[in-house]
């Protein structure tokens, strides 16, 4: 579905420089702290930006080549960017519908009346959330085989947040065929959702893994001084020193189990990776 | 390209008032000043409604989605000069009917070829004008583009005043081509202007989309 080989971007005083592949029915994480890329790289995705090296493919084709038969297959919402805040719900069912040959109106109607969304009141008198929702729910009605989401929860109350979340899940089970890539600096969105996740820092991609890896293979070891002497460093991939002893992040955490059984040995979020890989010592 | 011209349908006329605004002033100034009036104001004000969709679009950072949204660039400037030229055609349209309206109350003759033939004259004028103003907006953003046009302006305003001051000097040289035009069959000049309107409006709509195509968002 998407494929980026060595996609390189250029600002004044930022650089983007990644390569990733999304394949059919795969649902990938992007995260990464702001700034670090992920809104450059969607944009590349999506063409909305020109490239200074590399390749994107999207569907097999530039995507600043796409057709327009070829966008409708593809579902966007975007964290700062959506439909004119001078338009409607009404408004836009209508302009979706004339645009997209598979867009559902009915469920989309439905969608809004489940999520309050007011259908004639002008979207810029929609709280941060309804207008999340309304982005969100835009790019899950177009029955689209490519869904890009940046951001759709950034900014949102936890109750916001849970009710998108949910609606994601819901359509990942009713729709599994389709590609998703989404963006967002809040870990814990990403962990019960992803297939594998993409960790972006500066620009360029540090890490690459399975969610099931994540949560499975990888942790932190907290230890102090003596003990972190004693540890068998070879498989520590960041260190960060801490006042009273050590925090390490490694990927063999059975290795770790098995052979230092007093050791401190947590599980890793998605959070502890950010931290550790875009702040630790290698 | 049927979507967005409900989205701009949406945005210009998203306030009902406005157009009983439109009507009202239409309507009081054919009465109180030239029956005709209402032609070249009801072309200009749907023209710079619809010229306005542009910058709802721009509004609040909203056309990094629109592009996203399965159109492209040269769809999008398309879009806009037609939805333009038909806001204008129906400014136009309604503006020929208040003439006639203003003409009957204030019991006047009703000349609706002279009506007729200044609407004609006035669309592509004003539309050529729309046309440089969507390249300008998009080049330059709303404001500075307003800047731009005033910019044109001026230097037009100061091509007539030289050409005024130098009448003397111009006219006698003028009057062999004038008289040349005059003998040629009126069929014949309008065609010709009508081809330069199309040569202008066809340029500025390769630059409107060469400018949208090298965009980013």
């Amino acid at each position: 579905m998407i494929e980026i080989k060595d996609l390189v971007k250029r600002y004044k005083d930022f650089e983007l420089n990644v390569s990733l592949s999304i394949p059919e029915g795969r649902i990938s994480g992007l995260i990464g702290k702001n700034g670090a890329g992920k809104s450059t790289l969607i944009k590349a995705i999506l063409g909305l930006i020109r490239k200074d090296g590399g390749s994107v493919q999207v569907f097999g084709k530039d995507p600043r080549e796409l057709t327009n038969e070829e966008k409708q297959k593809i579902g966007v919402a975007l964290a700062e960017s959506g439909f004119s805040g001078y338009l409607n719900v009404n408004a836009v069912a209508e302009i979706l519908k004339n645009m997209y040959v598979r867009f559902d109106e009915e469920l989309f109607r439905k969608r809004c009346d489940e999520f309050r969304l007011p259908l004639d009141k002008p979207i810029r008198e929609f709280s941060t959330g309804m207008k999340a929702k309304l982005r969100v729910l835009t790019a899950l009605s177009v029955n689209a085989e490519l869904l890009v989401l940046d951001e759709p929860t950034a900014g949102l109350d936890v109750e916001a947040r849970n009710e998108i979340l949910d609606m994601l899940r819901k359509y990942m089970e009713e729709q599994p065929e389709t590609s998703v890539l989404i963006s967002s600096h809040i870990s814990s969105d990403l962990e019960n959702l992803c297939d594998d996740v993409y960790l972006i820092d500066g620009g360029k991609l540090i890490l690459h893994e399975d969610a099931d890896v994540i949560l499975s293979q990888y942790a932190i070891l907290k230890c102090d001084e003596d003990t972190y002497k004693t540890l068998d460093q070879s498989y520590l991939l960041r260190t960060v020193k801490e006042k009273f002893g050590y925090r390490c992040l490694t990927k063999e955490k059975q290795f770790y189990q098995e052979n230092y059984p007093g050791l401190v040995i947590e599980r890793v979020g998605i959070d502890d990776l950010i931290l550790m890989l875009t702040g630790g010592k290698k | 390209m049927k979507g967005l011209f409900i989205k701009d349908f949406f945005l210009a006329f998203r306030n009902s008032r406005n157009l009983i605004i439109f009507t009202f002033v239409c309507l009081i100034m054919s009465l109180s000043l030239d029956p005709a009036f209402g032609i070249g104001y009801g072309i200009l004000l749907m023209g710079t409604v619809a010229l306005g969709t542009l910058t709802f679009d721009e509004y609040d950072n909203g056309l990094p989605f629109l592009m996203s949204l399965p159109i492209n660039a040269r769809t999008y400037i398309r879009e806009k000069f037609l939805f333009c030229f038909l806001a204008e055609l129906i400014g136009a349209a309604a503006g020929v009917l208040f003439s006639l309206l203003a003409s009957l109350i204030r019991k006047q003759p009703i000349v609706l070829e002279d009506y007729l033939s200044f609407a004609a004259g006035m669309l592509p004028a004003m539309f050529l004008m729309l046309s440089l103003m969507i390249a300008l907006q998009l080049k330059f953003g709303a404001e500075k583009s307003r800047l731009m046009m005033l910019i044109i302006y001026g230097g037009f305003a100061g091509i007539m005043i030289f050409t005024g001051s130098m009448k003397d000097q111009f006219l006698p040289q003028l009057s062999g081509p004038v008289a040349f035009l005059q003998r040629q069959p009126p069929l014949l000049l309008i065609s010709v202007l009508l081809l330069i309107f199309l040569l202008l409006v066809g340029i500025l709509y390769r630059v409107s989309v060469k400018i949208m195509e090298n965009k980013e968002f």
